[in-house]
């Protein structure tokens, strides 16, 4: 099974209905940022801070179009009061496409503590994810966007190391 | 902190209400919230982003590119917005026309016991926003210079950032009388009805 390319990631979230993704980059999500910013099916914007991505995308919701968040695992552990004060509290889905940094096989260092308590993050706030790691996962990313908008809170697309091309 | 020009938030916003006409509003945390509502009694076409400092003004880009032609006003409070000062830099990179972000200049976090934040007395918020990129930038600390000149501001559609360097007030309001969940449907109910968006699917979410 071939791992996915930049292309198919955006090509399912498209079809999802997203036209928006508001990013701060990680090392592996290079691949899948440069695709969204020249792919004219999404308005790309850059954030500082990946709380920012959230608000924008909560923001974005409320004016009928789908944003999703994209960022690394260090940024989606900075993101729960973002997640909290508004995904949880106004009940608005926010899709959250990233990795897994420090899982096995990421030989940095400085990430593994991501790992180590990623999962916990996401079932403490209630968030369901899924990993995508071939194409014949991407359906699941539709799937999951489509969730996110029912449950009203933030579903995590996890990407496949080293990120896609 | 030592001497200087300000204005009540109660009397800016009632100008503000006077000049407002369709746009919606987003606010920040606090007192932000609790004085637009007590001066507007708007619970439809704004959305009291009630506890999430630093995030107002992102929600609101995200509005704004979203609803290009509706006009959106934030309000931030200056203590919300030291918490996520890089928010400038994508809102001068985005620049939409139709977004307007006032800062709410009190100097202290005013819904908290009026503590100020770190170097409040200091820190000077249109050079803030100049050296993130942001063109056009201007500060009022005087009601008679923002009445004269505000309804000329707003003529010119433009992304614009402005301060309004406001009186540290104790017993300013900070309540909503909405739950967060019927603030937006509510909202977004609006957003549908004024602009014919479709936000909700058919079975409402």
């Amino acid at each position: 099974m071939a791992a996915p390319e930049a292309i198919d990631v955006c090509d399912a979230l498209s079809s999802a209905g997203v036209d928006l993704a508001a990013s701060l980059p990680d090392t592996w999500l290079i691949g899948l940022i440069t695709a969204l910013e020249s792919d004219d099916r999404f308005t790309h914007l850059r954030v500082a801070r990946e709380e920012s991505a959230i608000a924008l995308c909560a923001g974005a919701f409320c004016g009928g179009r789908t944003g999703v968040a994209v960022m690394g695992t260090s940024g989606f552990m900075t993101c729960v009061y973002a997640i909290t004060k508004i995904c949880t509290s106004y009940e608005i889905g926010v899709p959250i496409v990233m990795n897994l940094r420090g899982a096995v096989g990421d030989e940095a260092t400085h990430h593994y503590g991501n790992a180590l308590y990623a999962g916990g993050v996401f079932d403490t706030l209630g968030i369901p994810r899924a990993s995508i790691n071939t194409t014949d996962d991407l359906h699941q990313i539709p799937a999951l966007i489509r969730h996110s908008r029912l449950l009203k809170r933030p579903v995590a697309i996890c990407l496949p190391k080293p990120g896609v091309k | 902190m030592s001497e200087r020009n300000a204005m009540p938030l109660a009397e800016c916003y009632r100008q503000l209400v006077e000049l407002r006409r369709d746009e919606l509003v987003v606010t920040s945390a606090g007192t932000a919230s609790g004085e637009w509502y007590a001066r507007s009694i708007d619970l439809d076409a704004s959305f009291y982003l009630q506890a999430s400092m630093g995030m107002a003004s992102m929600f609101g880009l995200g509005l704004a590119i979203s609803v290009p032609e509706a006009r959106v006003w934030v309000f931030d409070g200056d203590g919300a917005l030291v918490m996520n000062p890089g928010a400038l830099l994508t809102e001068a990179e985005a620049a939409p026309p139709n977004l307007i972000h006032f800062v709410l200049a009190n100097r202290a976090y005013g819904a908290t016991g009026g503590l100020p934040y770190v170097n409040a007395a200091r820190v000077e918020f249109q050079g803030l926003a100049r050296a993130c990129g942001i063109d056009r930038v201007y500060a009022f600390d005087d009601m008679a210079d923002l009445r004269a000149e505000i309804g000329k501001i707003f003529a010119e559609r433009r992304y614009t950032y402005i301060v309004l360097e406001l009186t540290a007030e104790h017993g300013l309001h900070s309540e909503i009388p909405l739950d967060s969940v019927e603030q937006k449907f509510r909202f977004v109910r609006h957003v549908e009805r004024a602009f014919g968006r479709t936000v909700f699917n058919r079975w409402g979410y």
